[in-house]
């Protein structure tokens, strides 16, 4: 519809200022280094002065320092010193310059690669190494060629109180200004000059234009007019007078004029009849009254993070390719501003405030407003779930039969994953922004507190920010913070949550060291002294973030490479203590909940780890009922998962399972593959223990394919690690192949690999688990070992590992994992074939001060109370009294002693009994049962009748209920002879 | 066949005897320049302008040459030489050169006959400078805003300019809406002088001669009743007047032809009648209003209501019709006023306020803090038949 016959945009002539170009001239010519900050209002002129200072550089000096563009800093995505970063290489990018980038250029692979997988012990290391080598390649290239860096609005930087800065500033600062050669020149208005104190650097405040400038810029538009359009322009002398005037010698303001008059020579025909305020709002006016530039206009003032098609044409209710046409002709005006790698259309801050001041402050404003905030919300929202989708397909492609066909090359995964990760950061950072600003229609219950934007805003940001802390995503936790930062500034003194925001940002503190995998921990009673002196914070408030910093504290004290899990277990207490008392205020028991809900799965992962399952089992049940109340689905799938582990643990497969799977398909859904890594390693110990080992197998390699081509160490460890597990129980399984040890091989590649990862990431009790699980497959090693050198050789290994685990599990007070290396001892023993090893290893079982409540006594456990507390242990003590009977019985193969058959009885009798309380059904007591009627099957009738009379003994001796499982298995094989 | 307002006939030409002592008054001041008459739809520019020829005409030190650049009719100028008129199609680009030969002709300049329209243009810009009369040229084109750009840029190229490089020389122009862009500086320096409504009494006076010279068929008591529903646009009385209608379907009728003749040509016969329907809504709100506020108004529940009301107001925006002033969206007055009488008395806006009632009150609901403000969305004193 609407043709726009010129563009300013395109005019590049540059008026006035040539003093000031004739300093910057010398300052690229005379071998010295020369930082200056422009000083100017809005509208001065100040970023047409950077780009003709750029041109300058490049065409007439042919300076060799040259960037290809401007840095602005309106973007918060170079607020973060890792953004800056690299939007200072991208301005040597492709350029010859580029060779003193190619540490960075290094750097930023591995940083991106560590980042796709979640390593944060990497990126930590990454991220510091691309700061340094942005910063060397600029100080190289500024001795050997000189450097031109412009940094334009860098007002920006200065937070909305003048008290704080961008992040960024303070790695820049540390050396921008003190290069050796050439210029570095920032821009901005006044308020910027805050970052400059204590610094050696010219100011040159830039004033509006002077009437002669006014004219001279007016003269050299109609000059460049008539050359790209063929038609004459000139303006009458008091006509210039008076726009000057009007528009207080504000190039922008000219500029924008201009452009109207160059559309319509009618527009503002009688200058005489406007103030410069009127002017400024029938110049609004004007433009609004334009078709469809109008509407795309006022669309794109209430997108101060951009404005694509997309999201024009949800504001306005128009096709994409109605939005595409007018988003096109609104590009071509002179108060647009885009960007290098950003295809959005932005405004120049002075049309955005002009919009705020005679449009959007209206009470007739209000709808459209309102109408506005709801397509933004529905894009962004929208727009994030594509994201994941796209995600998720990627991650889900990575377990489809025939990857290993796939066109894409791992590098290619990392970049498409990359990719689309960065997008979707960005669209999270910009969601917030908006979210904290307006209300939005939501379907469903509504109580009072929900309608105010801060409220669904700051949950917004919880969720994120916790997200990305324990996914390793440190990229958007800077952004972040930087958003909330300049919403909590903005906020006036009095405000509700202005001091909560406080405290959430120190929170967020806590959030980036867990993202880059830093000692959080030590920091909990720093923040928490903070935290006492924020201001009008209410008691509420407090005790949430006391109480939020306190779960963290536990939760670190639980993962530190020397865990304190007595510590936590009390941190965690305190919390829920804590949080006993009801809230004043209504608005945040959904952050209360959050707490709660994190606080019970953190507990719940202590007992876990320290095999307490049927508390764990729990705290994760709990953790999920404060969830629902705060519908956090990154939080429910780690619930879910980290439940149906436990419930694996403790036999209850079907719901194990399910809640397993169900977390899964959540991860799938919110997409974050170290995540997804997880869920599949935490399916493959599922099978495992139901005996399902194929897919076992399946998942395990699932998560190692995932975890590597997003570079996550913790998920191929894991993967290894059940892989390992899975290959080695295969190998010996009734329906195992005949190549028994071609698979161990697999496993101790696996385990090894398992063992090294772990070692790596420093996670204690897995690496206990790993070196449990490599103990094991030497013990397996033994038993198929024919060749006895090596089968000596694989005892001494086992047994040195063992021993190992027994004394790592003992100091870190991880009790069942002693147990169970102590067990496969008197295992070791049994398929060595040293009677005396097992003996040892079985005394030092049974003294055992931590089994001493599980001990069945007179058919009960010494200790009832207690020995509920960790079932688990029932299981191991079973296992380990089956070992004993089947040692007993080899014994009695050999000499022949009655003693041994009478003991081997008793001791089967016992292990199936205890292995049956724990579960009726599990992968072990299956393997157990196989293996005892096995082996009691050999016996001859005379040598049954007497064993099943062994065992009736040992039914009324120990007082087991009848019959006793042994017995019912014996009658099930038709093995029971009695006299 | 054209209608009557498209038909010019001096006898029923009245008033507008400021501008003509104006115009007077700048040709006796001035050896050249360049006059732009501007008016809202139906405020009578081609009527004055056509009556302004034949007044210049009569003076014989002035050489007047008429240009309507759409069809309109005169009878009494059937004979002249200086007038390019048509009465079944719009001028086109293609008829600059007939127009430069009949100019050349007229202004006696000497012509050298050239296919070449380059050549041409340099002919007659030469003779033009050369020329031995005495007599003062003066172009009169009417409608040089609404023409497409291409037929105004060759007028300007091929006429205006080399008119314009001779030492005496008028032009007078006409036109509605966006001025367009001029590459000469007199051009776009010119004069803009606004061609206000007429006053009652002289409508009423027009229609009165009308009546005497045998073209109204209406009766001469209709004539308050026609007055008062053009509110003061010639155009509508003359479309009404002339209308065999019943004066509502007059008047209907005059809204048609003040909104729908200036809709962009794209625009399909079918969407003029939904843009017409759109107006009339409307015009029934008070307050400056943005999309959002209007749309379940105009279009109810349709899902694509925003889409539309954008579009609607895209092409109000582009004909002229609206634009944004202070707070929101204004319908042109001389639109708004007419309208309003005419669903007052055809009985239609009862719907239409109840309509808009209903989207007023959900409006205050929903938004309590602005609730005033919706408050006066309906039409401050308008009560239906």
């Amino acid at each position: 519809m609407y043709q726009p016959p010129f563009s300013l945009k395109k005019l590049e002539e540059f008026v006035g200022r040539e003093s000031i170009l004739n300093q910057v001239r010398g300052w690229l010519s005379d071998g010295q280094f020369h930082p200056a900050f422009f000083s100017g209002e809005y509208g001065v002129g100040k970023t047409r002065l950077l780009q003709r200072i750029l041109e300058v550089a490049r065409k007439e000096l042919k300076y060799d320092g040259v960037p290809a563009h401007l840095i602005d800093l309106y973007h918060f995505r170079h607020h973060s010193p890792e953004g800056l970063a690299r939007a200072i290489f991208a301005c040597f990018e492709n350029s010859d310059n580029e060779q003193y980038f190619n540490a960075f250029i290094t750097a930023r692979r591995k940083l991106d690669a560590a980042r796709a997988g979640g390593d944060s012990k990497a990126i930590r290391e990454q991220l510091q190494a691309l700061l340094d080598s942005c910063k060397e390649g600029v100080k190289k290239m500024s001795a050997e060629r000189g450097v031109l860096l412009l940094f334009d609005t860098v007002e920006q930087f200065v937070y909305p109180t003048g008290a704080r800065f961008a992040p960024a500033w303070d790695w820049l600062k540390g050396w921008i200004t003190d290069l050796p050669r050439g210029a570095v020149l920032f821009a901005g208005r006044p308020a910027a000059s805050a970052l400059f104190q204590g610094f050696s650097l010219s100011t040159l405040p830039l004033g509006f234009f002077t009437p002669e400038e006014s004219n001279a810029y007016l003269t050299a538009v109609a000059k460049r007019w008539s050359e790209e359009t063929g038609q004459s322009v000139s303006f009458a002398a008091d006509d210039i007078q008076k726009l000057h005037i009007l528009s207080q010698g504000r190039p922008t303001l000219l500029a924008i004029f201009l452009e109207l008059r160059m559309r319509d020579p009618q527009a503002f025909k009688d200058l005489s009849e406007f103030q410069t305020e009127t002017f400024e709002q029938k110049v609004i006016e004007y433009l609004l009254s334009q078709p469809e530039l109008g509407e795309t206009l006022k669309a794109a003032g209430r997108t101060r993070k951009g404005m694509d098609p997309e999201l024009l044409a949800k504001i306005r209710g128009i096709s994409l390719r109605e939005a595409k046409g007018a988003l096109e002709t609104l590009g071509n005006m002179s108060f647009v501003k885009t960007f290098l790698d950003d295809e959005r259309i932005y405004l120049h801050d002075d049309m955005y405030d002009l919009l705020d001041k005679y449009v959007y402050s209206n009470e007739s404003d209000v709808v459209e407003k309102q109408a506005a905030a709801q397509a933004i919300y529905e894009y962004y929202r929208d727009a994030i779930k594509q994201k994941d989708g796209e995600l998720k397909e990627i991650f889900a492609s990575l377990t489809w039969e025939g990857f290993e066909q796939s066109a894409l090359s791992p590098e290619a995964y990392v970049d498409k994953i990359r990719e689309v990760e960065t997008s979707r950061q960005r669209l999270k950072t910009e969601f917030i922004y908006y979210r904290l600003r307006n209300q939005v229609e939501k379907e469903g219950k509504r109580k009072w507190y929900e309608d105010d934007p801060i409220h669904a805003g700051l949950k917004m940001y919880y969720r994120y920010g916790h997200e990305a802390a324990t996914s390793n995503n440190d990229e958007i936790l800077i952004p972040l913070q930087i958003e909330l930062t300049n919403f909590w500034l903005s906020l006036e003194e009095g405000n509700f949550w202005k001091p909560f925001i406080e405290g959430l940002l120190l929170v967020h503190e806590l959030w980036l060291k867990v993202a880059t995998g830093q000692n959080y921990w030590d920091d909990v009673p720093r923040l928490e002294n903070n935290l006492e002196n924020i201001a009008s914070l209410s008691n509420d408030q407090r005790v949430i973030f006391h109480a939020l910093l306190e779960t963290w504290l536990g939760t670190g004290l639980v993962f530190a490479a020397k865990p304190e899990y007595d510590r936590a277990e009390k941190t965690f207490i305190n919390v829920f203590d804590n949080l006993q008392k009801p809230l004043v205020d209504q608005r945040l028991i959904w952050f209360k909940n959050v707490v709660l809900s994190l606080a019970y799965r953190q507990q719940a992962y202590l007992h876990h780890t320290r095999g307490r399952f049927e508390d764990a089992i729990r705290g994760y049940q709990e953790g999920l009922r404060y969830n629902r109340m705060i519908n956090f689905r990154h939080e429910e799938a780690t619930l879910r998962n980290d439940l149906g582990l436990s419930q694996t643990q403790m036999g209850k497969f079907r719901s194990a399972f399910e809640n397993m799977w169900d977390g899964l398909h959540l991860r799938y859904d919110i997409a974050v593959g170290p995540r997804i890594a997880l869920s599949h390693s935490s399916l493959a110990e599922h099978f495992i223990f139901t005996g399902a080992y194929e897919d076992a197998r399946k998942h395990a390699h699932y998560a190692i394919r995932i975890s590597e081509i997003v570079g996550f160490r913790r998920g191929r460890a894991f993967g290894n690690l059940f892989l390992a597990e899975a290959a080695r129980h295969f190998a010996l399984s009734t329906v195992g192949p005949t190549n028994r040890l071609e698979h161990l091989e697999q496993a101790k590649k696996a385990i090894e690999s398992a063992v090294h990862l772990f070692n790596e990431l420093g996670e204690h009790a897995a690496i206990i688990q790993a070196k449990l699980e490599h103990a094991c497959l030497y013990r397996d090693l033994v038993r198929v070992e024919t060749d006895s050198s090596y089968k000596k050789n694989w005892f001494e290994i086992a047994d040195k590992m063992f021993r190992q685990v027994q004394n790592e599990s003992e100091k870190a007070g991880i009790e069942y994992r002693l147990v169970d290396a102590l067990c496969n001892r008197v295992w070791l023993g049994y398929y060595a074939d040293h009677f005396d090893y097992a003996e040892e290893a079985a005394q030092e079982f049974g003294a055992l001060e931590v089994l001493k409540p599980y001990w069945l006594k007179n058919g009960k456990f010494a200790d009832e109370t207690q020995a509920k507390r960790n079932p688990i242990l029932w299981a191991q003590i079973g296992k380990f009294f089956v070992g004993r009977g089947m040692i007993a019985l080899k014994q009695w193969e050999k000499k022949k002693q009655e003693e041994s058959l009478q003991a081997s009885a008793r001791f089967i009798t016992l292990g199936l009994t205890y292995s049956t309380a724990f579960e009726e059904d599990h992968r072990g007591l299956r393997e157990g049962r196989r293996t005892v009627y096995q082996a009691i099957a050999t016996l001859d009738s005379d040598e049954l009748t007497r064993f099943c009379k062994y065992i009736l003994d040992t039914e009324n001796s120990e007082m087991i209920s009848k019959p006793s499982v042994l017995q019912s298995l014996m009658r099930d094989h038709a093995l029971w002879l009695e006299n | 066949m054209l209608q009557p307002y498209k038909i010019f006939n001096s006898a029923e030409f009245i008033d507008r005897d400021s501008e003509f002592e104006r115009v007077g008054a700048f040709q006796k001041e001035k050896s050249r320049g360049v006059i732009i008459f501007e008016g809202e739809r139906g405020s009578g520019k081609t009527t004055f302008l056509f009556e302004l020829y034949r007044r210049l005409h009569e003076q014989h030190e002035l050489r007047p040459f008429l240009i309507s650049l759409f069809p309109h009719s005169a009878p009494e100028f059937a004979s002249n030489k200086n007038i390019w008129l048509n009465s079944e199609r719009q001028f086109q680009k293609s008829d600059v050169p007939d127009v430069l030969n009949h100019l050349a002709h007229y202004l006696e300049v000497e012509v050298i006959e050239t296919d070449d329209r380059d050549f041409q243009k340099d002919y007659f810009a030469r003779g033009l400078a050369y020329r031995a009369s005495k007599t003062i040229p003066i172009l009169l084109v009417d409608a040089i805003y609404e023409c497409p750009d291409e037929t105004r840029l060759e007028i300007e190229k091929y006429i205006l300019v080399p008119l314009l490089a001779s030492e005496r020389v008028f032009i007078i122009l006409s036109g509605r809406g966006k001025y367009p862009i001029w590459s000469r500086p007199e051009l776009q320096n010119a004069e803009i002088w606004k061609l206000e409504p007429l006053e009652r009494a002289f409508i009423r006076e027009q229609l009165v001669k009308l009546k005497e010279l045998g073209k109204l068929q209406r009766d001469l008591s209709e004539f308050d009743a026609i007055v008062e529903l053009s509110s003061g646009n010639p155009l509508i009385a003359r479309v009404l007047a002339d209308s065999k209608k019943p004066l509502l379907d007059g008047l209907s009728e005059a809204i048609d032809v003040m909104i729908k003749d200036v809709l962009p040509s794209w625009i399909s016969d079918e969407e003029k009648l939904e843009i017409r329907s759109q107006v009339e809504k409307l015009a029934l709100v008070d307050i400056p209003f943005r999309n959002i506020d209007v749309e379940e108004y105009l279009y109810g529940n349709d899902p694509e209501r925003r889409r539309k009301t954008d579009r609607v107001f895209n092409i109000l925006k582009a004909s002229h019709l609206m634009v944004y002033e202070g707070k929101g969206h204004h319908l042109n007055q001389s639109l708004v006023d007419p309208i309003r009488k005419w669903l007052k008395l055809q009985g239609r806006a009862d719907k239409y306020l109840e309509q808009l009632r209903a989207v007023s009150l959900r409006l205050q609901k929903e938004y309590p803090t602005v609730k005033g403000w919706y408050e006066r969305m309906l039409p401050h004193n308008f009560t239906t038949a």
